[in-house]
């Protein structure tokens, strides 16, 4: 077992007040806890420390500009982001900056141990609220349905009634290469590769799962 | 000798009618009288009548040439012309002939007594036409050869009705014709005859005339004794005749004659009666002279008064064109200022209330923002977070129910506050809240959302992105809500200095600009308002085929 130390950052007192007495009495490490995003930083640095645990919404600097700068500074520090908001592009951000964690905070007292220690060991975690399914992972229809983007559960939807690839887009006045793109999409991701017809014959095949 | 003559010709027509012997006094109270009457004339005819009365009254009784005469005489003239009078028509030519040729106006004199002769000749009166030929001699010149002609006119038809009252004259006349191109024996010959037929019906000035013109004929042919005998002869007439017109011309004369033959006392003699006469005469003379020139004067100035009144009429006219023009112009002018003045003014009055009606919607927009912000973060800081410490406590102590309910609270609360205001805007800048907003209507509808995104953040201000992020907001909704669409296309195009974004579905579209003008389509108003804001090139494309908005940003002068 690693034992980690811990910054926390958060505006709100009684959460983060909450949140740094859970953590101390599981026997984490805290270092120091930050009211604002300057506050964070400056005790990043300072500590460096193995994981900094902040929200998004802070004053001065947002959790992602801090984790985004330190980041770009080298430090070793890892990242959880821990936030009232579940938009998409949130946690895209944090995706595409790398970070290894993004939690809810209404999950925080349930998961954070989880996340924690998933971390720790190098790997990343993600609230399950909205965690993305790895291709490989998902072994059911279903599962991998999900992993769809609306757009794409939307084509697939049309190629069951069934129509052509000219005929769909003539349907959503887009151009036919627009929907052979998704459909090319679509069929990576359901792991259809390889096979001719195979997007056919699976839709065929599931149609039940396309309400 | 021309001034001579003129004198006797002078005497010819004033001559028709002479009324010798009353008092001045008596005459002016005649004149007064006479005005009495022209004023309360009303018969035209009498009119000029009392006109033509009243110029002889003057001319022949007071002897001055008053100021009013002109008048009378034009006065009668123009009744005369238009009426069978032509006997008194020939007068008043006559008269007006004599006017001028006393004023050496010789060609009007002409004009005037040739119109004279005419009429005399239309009445029947003869000796009048004798009478006005020879005067129309007088209007020519000597080597004319018209004159010698009227002359013998006149002298023709004077024998011819045996009535010789100007026969005498008229020989005088062509006597000095002959005199002048040298042939005195016919000059002397007519002379004698012109005097002889004065002397026969008793008139003296015709003889007195003749007497004097022999002398200066036998002075000029160097027979002096026989010019003396009839010069000397010529002065007696002057007890007789009040005025001699020739008596400086025969004392000259008479000077010159005696001086010749050495008789010194008789030319002195005469030489201080040609002083004496030259002193009263002279004044006379310059009185005369005066008096002619200041009615020459007031001629001309009737005449001119006449000239003057029909240009002044032009005048007034063209005056009167021009004032009208100039009114109009001035008047159009005014109303055209005027109209402009209120169309300016209403327009700026339309302008200011649309500016402030435009300023009042965007400060109530700007305003409204604010507040939900406000309440967002409000219900983000307190009920959120309260929320989430409730559901962490749940989670340790409580149910999965209870778990389950705070969950969907929060859940409420979340999308309230998402409602309220975009968070991942103020975060994440415009471009992930677009893709955000995006993304989630693409999973919660039916349509199919084909989406090209470029980046577009630090190109805005925040209240710009937020403005843009609730235009795209409005659309999307109101695509979703109406537009029944199967799919839809959202373009964000960065260009070199502007930002092009275009929403374009193939629903069923609507009517822009009535649904604009509806008071009740608030969001459609808002969004042109917001689009105001943000001075963008707003358009909204609707038809059949669906809709398609534009939002053109320029951002070269944006920071």
């Amino acid at each position: 077992m690693c034992e980690p130390t811990l910054v926390l950052a958060d505006d709100h007192p009684l959460l983060l007040k909450g949140l740094e007495s859970s953590l101390l009495s599981k026997g984490f490490k805290v270092l120091g806890t930050a009211a604002d995003g300057s506050a964070a930083l400056k005790l990043i640095t300072e500590h460096r420390p193995c994981m900094a645990i902040l929200d998004i919404e802070m004053p001065y600097m947002d959790g992602l500009s801090v984790a985004k700068f330190c980041k770009e500074k080298g430090y070793d520090t890892k990242f959880i982001i821990l936030s009232y908001h579940k938009e998409t592009e949130f946690i895209a951000r944090a995706r595409s900056l790398n970070l290894s964690g993004y939690l809810l905070k209404e999950d925080a007292l349930d998961e954070i141990e989880a996340c924690i220690h998933k971390v720790c060991n190098g790997e990343q975690y993600y609230s399950s609220a909205f965690q993305m399914k790895e291709v490989t992972s998902a072994q059911t229809a279903l599962d991998r349905l999900e992993n769809l983007t609306p757009s794409e559960r939307k084509i697939l939807k049309l190629i069951a009634k069934p129509m052509s690839t000219r005929e769909i887009a003539d349907t959503l006045f887009i151009s036919e290469r627009t929907v052979e793109k998704h459909r090319s999409n679509i069929i990576q991701k359901l792991d259809l590769t390889g096979r001719s017809n195979g997007l056919t014959t699976w839709v065929l095949h599931n149609k039940h799962l396309l309400n | 000798m021309r001034f001579y003559l003129a004198k006797i010709a002078l005497l010819i027509f004033l001559i028709p009618n002479p009324a010798f012997g009353q008092g001045v006094g008596h005459v002016s109270a005649q004149i007064d009288s006479l005005k009495m009457e022209l004023s309360t004339a009303t018969d035209s005819l009498e009119v000029a009548d009392l006109c033509y009365a009243l110029y002889r009254k003057y001319t022949f009784e007071i002897k001055s040439e008053n100021s009013e005469m002109p008048d009378y005489l034009f006065r009668a003239l123009r009744i005369y012309e238009n009426s069978t009078e032509y006997g008194k028509l020939a007068d008043v030519y006559n008269a007006l002939a004599g006017f001028h040729y006393n004023r050496n106006l010789l060609e009007k004199a002409r004009e005037y007594w040739t119109k004279s002769n005419l009429n005399y000749q239309k009445s029947g009166n003869d000796l009048q036409v004798a009478k006005s030929f020879n005067n129309l001699s007088l209007a020519y010149d000597y080597k004319d050869s018209l004159k010698l002609t009227y002359i013998l006119k006149a002298i023709d038809i004077s024998i011819a009705i045996s009535d010789s009252t100007i026969l005498g004259s008229a020989y005088n006349n062509l006597s000095a014709y002959y005199k002048v191109n040298e042939d005195y024996e016919k000059a002397e010959a007519y002379l004698i005859r012109s005097i002889k037929t004065a002397e026969n019906i008793g008139k003296i000035t015709t003889q007195q005339a003749g007497y004097f013109d022999l002398g200066l004929l036998k002075k000029t042919r160097g027979q002096s004794s026989e010019a003396i005998a009839y010069i000397e002869k010529s002065l007696t007439f002057n007890a007789i005749r009040s005025t001699d017109p020739n008596v400086m011309g025969a004392y000259e004369a008479l000077v010159e004659l005696y001086e010749a033959r050495g008789d010194y006392d008789r030319a002195f003699y005469f030489q201080k009666q040609l002083m004496n006469t030259k002193d009263t005469l002279f004044n006379a003379q310059v009185n005369q002279r005066l008096l002619s020139l200041t009615s020459a004067l007031e001629i001309e100035k009737s005449e001119r008064t006449i000239d003057a009144q029909q240009s002044r009429i032009d005048l007034f006219e063209k005056e009167n064109q021009l004032k009208n023009q100039r009114f109009i112009f001035f008047g159009v002018g005014f109303v055209v200022i005027c109209i402009m003045v209120y169309l300016w003014k209403s327009r700026q009055f339309t302008r200011k209330r649309a500016r402030l009606q435009e300023g009042f919607a965007q400060s109530l927009i700007k305003n409204v923002e604010q507040e939900r912000k406000r309440i967002s973060s409000e219900l983000h800081d307190s009920v959120g977070q309260h929320l989430i410490l409730l559901k962490n406590q749940a989670k340790v102590r409580g149910t999965d129910e209870m778990v389950e309910t705070v969950g969907a609270t929060l859940e409420e609360v979340r999308s309230i506050t998402q409602d309220l205001h975009p968070v991942v805007l103020g975060r994440l800048g415009l471009t992930a809240a677009l893709e955000e907003m995006l993304e989630k209507l693409d999973e919660s509808s039916e349509v199919f959302f084909d989406r090209e995104v470029e980046n577009i953040d630090q190109l805005f201000s925040d209240d710009d992105a937020l403005n843009i992020y609730r235009i795209i907001q409005e659309a999307l909704n109101n695509l979703i809500k109406h537009a029944q669409a199967a799919s839809a296309r959202f373009q964000v195009k960065r260009l070199e200095n502007k930002v092009l974004i275009t929403l374009q579905d193939n629903g069923k579209g609507f009517a822009v600009e009535e649904k604009r003008l509806m008071s009740q389509s608030l969001g459609l108003k808002t969004l042109f308002e917001r689009a105001e804001m943000l001075k963008a090139r707003f358009n909204i494309l609707s038809g059949q085929e669906g809709t398609r908005l534009t939002l053109e940003l320029n951002i070269s002068n944006r920071v």
